[in-house]
């Protein structure tokens, strides 16, 4: 009897949405409280579903009004611009901004059981509660077994790669934590399974030959936090490249620093001497400039190994001046311009010297230093200064 | 002359392009003794009484003779230029007019010291030396003017022609009895009562110059005078050296009774010694240097000007000066730092654990940017 009532409402929930409330009624009165619920919410979710998408489709269509394009031309893109211009925000969060996208996207998904046409729950792992995990690590139990068979097959043989024989090369990367891989499997596990994962995937990763599974095992990686990455503020760490006439290698960054612009190209195999705008590093009397400029030199520990060529010019010089004023001819100070051509110096020595690279950051070497000079204000002598003030 | 001028200086310019074959050879020859401690990239002493003798603790750049009263030693390191001038100096001779050298280059690279080294040079050969400690005190710094009775607009100095004479007798003890058997060449009126008559000593000369500062002007131009003739007639040789020569044709802070500027060609001092640099007398040598100090504006501190002698020496001094051999000074090689280095380490001069270590002593290298004066001053603070 309870098998009948089973595959009944099972067979109404495979056709899901499509399931008649008269129908269904019928049936599920004779079936669990646990199956009762799921329906319901299932049809709920599908009704919600369906407003949204329609409320959705509207306002996409008002927007277009709005912004005065065809329905056509209004795709995902032209929405953002839309949103941002119609909502500006300050805020520094993304996830604080307004946001306009499908229902689809957004809203939180409705984990739908799925059952076969005799109304059973399709896969065996279906009666573990957690289907998804144990997949996961019977996955990975079988890619070990294949990863063992290649290397014995394959070890002192020269079919294959080299590299392929190694162990995965996973440096600079971590396993995703339990809650990114929640979220991933869009299951709910406990920390003891999420530990036996980890524990597998450590095993399948130690393997040689585990690197011709990298993509599988690098899509359960993140990159490390602390690693420089992409994460530097200002311009990246240059490509090193080889100048063809005198086989060196080099590399070349611009970079500024308050209203200098300085563009640098550092050389290998040099004999540590600099020309920067044509003066030599005598030129400059001042200790300090010296020290700026050599800092990067100092702290690789690379002194007389790179030459450094540079150029510089002045921001404010380039930009239109009003038209009843004389074009004011600026130019770097005493430590401006040395530090501009220091934060280049030290991004093309991590370049061409990358185990210097960690030293570097630590010492803020390769961070771009975003401050300016601050504009003055109207009806005040300078940014923060004031008139003074005067009883009549 | 000008044209006898000019072939010597081609000559001497391809003396110099073959220096160093040319010193070893002469070195045995001529004068081994007096030239025996001069060798490229050594360190060599100036004997201490020497120094006081020459008075190099007021002539040499102010960090030097502050380093040379801590050590008490006074060691320098002999460079190029050095061995080029020696090499000049070996050549002077009677027929051939004063050679004109001219030391130029940038900023602490060692004018002013190789100016003295030579100086120490021509005492260990016992020449007659006229050393200006800069051209620029007697253009501005002139503390007392009074007008000239010999000429009519000149501006006699009598405060700084007394320290010319006096420090032409400190320098010269060493010939001090050879030019007490030198006789003037004619009677000198220097004023109503004092007069020298023809046929005295002309260390005499310089006698009344520093007793009487009101005459001193002139007795260093009867002096320089004397001392050109005597070196033409062979009896000496003479080496004049004057720091900042271009300041002779620069500009001056002596005011007129109108309260102009006097140019420099109005003052007395200045025309002596231009005189003594115009080269129409022989066997000697003119060792000038061309200092930047005299057209740099010293509160500016990010301009590089030009430190080449047609910018420093202007037109009309360029024109005055212009046989001549220039000998440029360069910041130091890797190995001239090195032995610097070395010395300074033996001296306990650098005392910090940091600056003796190889990382110390190459940070030390290149944050002085291989310049000299950097380079002293760096290893006094470490």
């Amino acid at each position: 009897m309870l098998r009948i009532a089973l595959t009944r409402s099972s067979r109404a929930m495979s056709v899901a949405s499509q399931a008649s409330a008269s129908d269904s009624e019928t049936s599920v009165r004779k079936i669990g409280k646990a199956l009762e619920t799921y329906l319901k919410n299932s049809q709920q979710h599908v009704a919600m579903m369906e407003k949204h998408r329609a409320e959705f489709e509207t306002g996409r269509r008002h927007l277009a009004k709005m912004m005065s394009l065809d329905i056509h031309e209004l795709d995902q893109a032209a929405i953002d611009r839309a949103i941002q211009y119609l909502f500006p925000s300050g805020l520094t969060d993304p996830n604080a901004r307004p946001v306009m996208r499908p229902p689809d996207e957004i809203l939180p998904k409705f984990q739908r059981f799925t059952f076969d046409e005799e109304g059973k729950p399709e896969g065996t792992r279906f009666f573990t509660l957690n289907p998804k995990i144990y997949g996961l690590l019977s996955e990975i139990g079988v890619k070990t077994q294949s990863v063992m068979k290649f290397y014995d097959e394959h070890v002192g043989s020269r079919s294959v790669n080299r590299s392929d024989l190694e162990p995965a090369n996973l440096s600079g990367s971590q396993w995703i934590t339990a809650d990114k891989m929640k979220k991933k499997l869009s299951e709910k596990f406990t920390n003891e399974l999420y530990g036996q994962v980890i524990i597998a995937f450590e095993h399948l990763a130690s393997l040689p030959g585990s690197a011709i599974e990298q993509k599988f095992l690098s899509e359960f990686r993140e990159p490390m936090t602390a690693s420089t990455g992409s994460k530097l503020f200002g311009p990246a760490i240059p490509e090193v490249k080889v100048c063809a006439e005198t086989n060196r290698r080099y590399a070349e960054v611009t970079t500024h620093c308050k209203d200098t612009r300085a563009t640098v190209k550092v050389t290998d195999a040099g004999k540590g001497t600099f020309n920067i705008d044509g003066l030599q590093l005598h030129d400059f009397r001042h200790l300090q400039a010296r020290e700026i400029l050599l800092a990067p030199m100092i702290i690789s520990q690379t002194l007389g190994r790179f030459d450094v060529t540079a150029t510089t010019e002045c921001i404010s010089n380039t930009l239109p001046e009003a038209p009843n004023r004389e074009p004011f001819k600026r130019s770097g100070g005493m430590s401006a311009l040395p530090r501009a051509v220091r934060h280049g110096t030290a991004l093309c020595v991590a370049a061409l010297h990358p185990e210097s690279i960690e030293p570097l950051r630590l010492s803020g070497l390769l961070t771009l230093d975003p401050r300016k000079n601050e504009r003055s204000k109207v009806n005040q002598p300078g940014a923060r200064a004031k008139w003074i003030w005067k009883r009549r | 002359m000008k044209t006898c001028g000019r072939v010597f200086f081609h000559n001497a310019r391809r003396l110099a392009a073959h220096k160093f074959t040319f010193t070893e050879v002469r070195y045995l020859s001529a004068q081994p003794k007096a030239e025996s401690n001069i060798e490229v990239g050594s360190l060599s002493e100036i004997q201490m009484s020497v120094a006081k003798h020459l008075n190099l603790k007021t002539h040499l750049p102010s960090p030097l003779s502050k380093q040379m009263d801590t050590l008490g030693e006074l060691v320098t390191l002999i460079r190029d230029p050095m061995m080029e001038i020696a090499s000049c100096m070996r050549v002077v001779d009677k027929t051939l007019p004063a050679l004109r050298l001219v030391l130029w280059g940038a900023f602490g690279t060692g004018k002013t010291v190789t100016l003295n080294q030579a100086v120490h040079h021509a005492y260990t050969n016992n020449w007659v030396i006229v050393h200006l400690r800069s051209a620029m005190d007697l253009t501005r710094r002139v503390k007392e003017i009074e007008m000239s009775s010999f000429v009519p607009g000149r501006i006699n100095d009598p405060s700084n022609a007394v320290a010319v004479l006096q420090n032409f007798k400190q320098q010269n003890q060493h010939v001090w009895k050879t030019l007490g058997e030198l006789f003037t060449e004619r009677d000198y009126e220097w004023s109503k009562s004092e007069r020298t008559a023809q046929g005295k000593p002309i260390t005499e000369i310089i006698e009344m110059g520093i007793t009487a500062p009101f005459l001193a002007s002139d007795c260093v131009g009867a002096l320089f005078r004397e001392l050109r003739r005597h070196a033409k007639d062979g009896k000496l040789k003479a080496l004049v050296a004057v720091d900042d020569a271009n300041s002779l044709w620069g500009k001056t802070l002596v005011k007129r009774a109108d309260r102009t500027y006097a140019p420099p060609s109005d003052l007395t001092l200045v025309v002596h010694f231009r005189r003594l640099i115009a080269n129409d007398w022989t066997n000697g040598c003119v060792l000038m240097v061309a200092d930047k100090k005299e057209v740099a504006d010293a509160r500016d501190e990010l301009g590089v000007s030009r430190h080449t002698p047609l910018e420093l020496f202007g037109e009309e001094g360029f024109e005055f000066v212009e046989p001549f051999l220039p000998i440029e000074t360069t910041n130091y090689t890797e190995s001239e730092t090195n032995t610097l280095y070395d010395y300074y380490v033996r001296k306990n001069w650098l005392a910090s654990k940091s600056a003796r270590t190889e990382e110390g002593r190459k940070q030390l290298m290149h944050l002085s940017a291989f310049n000299p004066y950097y380079y002293e001053r760096l290893c006094a603070f470490n």
